[in-house]
């Protein structure tokens, strides 16, 4: 039973293995043969040189940047979680802040950000500010049609049995909505990295922005690429959080997956 | 005023939606208990008249008296079961069965220690721990049955209860219920689609028609206690099945035969 696990686990892990693989041959055999010059396009392996060469100023570059993305995507989570509830509570609240999550989703974040620095400094304000922009949107969409599509007849049931309003949340509408709600946080927290990097690249003076656009401006191509490697690892690494913590939350709905 | 001996009395209950007559002036008694059906073909309310016992919505006319009180849009009263077991997926078994009792403020401990000790008894000892989507559909059911049991009420509210279930485990579930109802001694208003169901299971018989829902007619089943499934062979048993269909073709007196039996299917 665990062997046949084991072996099903590494299947799955094998297409995309060798997918990344093929890519990076793909790339080193194209800078081999085409000459190409290394300040535009290095070999993977001088990537791969750089990121352990200068592994203490990416590390400390990247606990900034992580730092402000925790913490705005924490105030993200309260915040949808308060917005998408009250919304279910009231139609109205919920006519009138629809149409400003579209909004705010659709304001170009990459604008808005030096204003925000202009008017909250440099610190870590403005970062936590643009997170939140760009995460608001899907959780509190994802969260409010979550608990739109709960069963009516478990609410039916418990009503009957004189559950209160707040009973009927805790019981059935919070966790019923949980798997809706996670489906928008894997998507917000993917954002979330590439939306702090892109305000500390337009005028941060901290994180992982900062180191990239330097290493542009000084044409150090090979520690730009190190960074980016960097920046889609703690994407991932986000993104796995939020799974590993779904299915510990929600150890029903990986049961009905896995069968 | 209601008879001492009466646990549920409608009063000429009428409800509408949108301009459409759903039920009309319905008016039936489930004595203390009393095992009721209300069979009748889709379209006949019979939903909607659960839905109003259980105050879950308020009809346009008439009332809801439950142990000689008027409870007309109230809820609480009634124990209700709707067709769809509904168990909570992100539950246990033992975590669903003890909902009533969470929610009559019992701590989470003493409803789950409450609610383990009735599970053998419906057949689901050793399921406790288990999540609904690992049971089948007549174990869920029964989980839902229990359930729907604590919740302590003296009058029982089933919608179709065995409607999803295959026609062996349908059996099987009418003969478990014949016997937990006997020990509980509650009273139970049952909608059924099932003919042969409503006759096995019921004391008495209420027929309605479609279009608007009303009492077209009302059966009492005059087989002994307890109840053997050889009766459903028996010469009793025939004539009443005989008397609800004379009542379901009258009260379709547009349609032939054959469309009333597509209908009925339906």
């Amino acid at each position: 039973m665990k062997n046949w696990k084991n072996t099903d686990k590494w299947k799955a892990w094998l297409p995309p293995t060798l997918a990344i693989a093929g890519a990076i041959i793909l790339w080193d055999l194209y800078v081999i043969i085409s000459g190409i010059d290394r300040w535009l396009l290095p070999r993977p392996h001088e990537i791969a040189i750089e990121l352990f060469a200068s592994r203490a100023l990416i590390a400390e570059r990247m606990t900034e940047t992580l730092t402000a993305t925790a913490i705005g995507l924490l105030a993200a989570i309260i915040a949808s979680l308060i917005l998408a509830t009250w919304m279910d509570l009231s139609r109205r609240v919920r006519q009138t802040v629809y149409p400003l999550l579209v909004v705010s989703q659709s304001i170009p974040y990459f604008v808005i950000a030096p204003l925000l620095i202009i008017w909250f400094g440099f610190g870590l304000t403005p970062k936590v500010l643009v997170v939140m922009l760009v995460c608001l949107f899907p959780m509190t969409v994802n969260l409010a049609d979550g608990y739109m599509q709960v069963d009516r007849d478990i609410l039916r049931v418990l009503q009957s049995m004189g559950a209160t309003r707040w009973q009927i949340y805790k019981m059935v509408k919070l966790p019923g909505a949980l798997p809706s709600f996670f489906s928008g946080l894997k998507i917000a927290g993917t954002y979330s990295v590439l939306g702090t990097v892109v305000s500390e690249m337009l005028g941060g003076n901290q994180g992982l922005g900062i180191l990239l656009i330097r290493s542009m401006k000084s044409f150090e191509v090979a520690r730009m690429f190190a960074t980016i490697v960097v920046i889609v690892a703690l994407s991932l690494a986000v993104y796995g959080m939020i799974q590993g913590l779904a299915n510990l939350i929600m150890p029903w709905n990986k049961q009905k997956q896995t069968r | 005023m209601t008879a001492l001996s009466d646990k549920l009395v409608l009063k000429e209950i009428s409800k509408s939606f949108g301009g459409m007559t759903v039920l009309d002036r319905v008016s039936l008694t489930v004595r203390s208990g009393e095992f009721v059906s209300i069979i009748g073909p889709s379209g006949s309310g019979k939903s909607t008249l659960l839905d109003i016992i259980a105050g879950l919505t308020g009809p346009d006319h008439g009332q809801v008296w439950i142990d000689g009180k008027e409870t007309t849009s109230r809820r609480g009263h009634a124990a209700y079961m709707p067709q769809k077991d509904v168990l909570l997926p992100w539950r246990t078994i033992v975590d669903n069965v003890a909902i009533p009792l969470e929610l009559n403020g019992m701590s989470k401990k003493e409803a789950r220690q409450e609610a383990e000790r009735w599970l053998p008894q419906f057949g689901l000892g050793g399921f406790a721990k288990h999540y609904p989507h690992q049971l089948s559909g007549g174990m869920r059911q029964r989980a839902a049955f229990l359930r729907t049991c604590l919740c302590k009420k003296e009058l029982m509210l089933l919608d179709e209860p065995f409607g999803s279930l295959d026609a062996l485990t349908r059996l099987d579930m009418q003969r478990w219920l014949m016997e937990v109802w006997q020990a509980f001694h509650t009273s139970v208003l049952l909608i059924t689609h099932d003919i042969e169901e409503a006759i096995f299971l019921s004391d008495r018989i209420y027929v309605f028609s479609p279009r608007p829902g009303k009492v077209a007619g009302e059966v009492s089943v005059e087989l002994e206690r307890p109840r053997r499934v050889e009766m459903t062979a028996s010469e009793v048993f025939v004539r009443t099945k005989a008397k609800l269909m004379h009542i379901l073709q009258t009260s379709y007196p547009m349609v032939s035969t054959h469309a009333q039996k597509q209908e009925w299917r339906g």
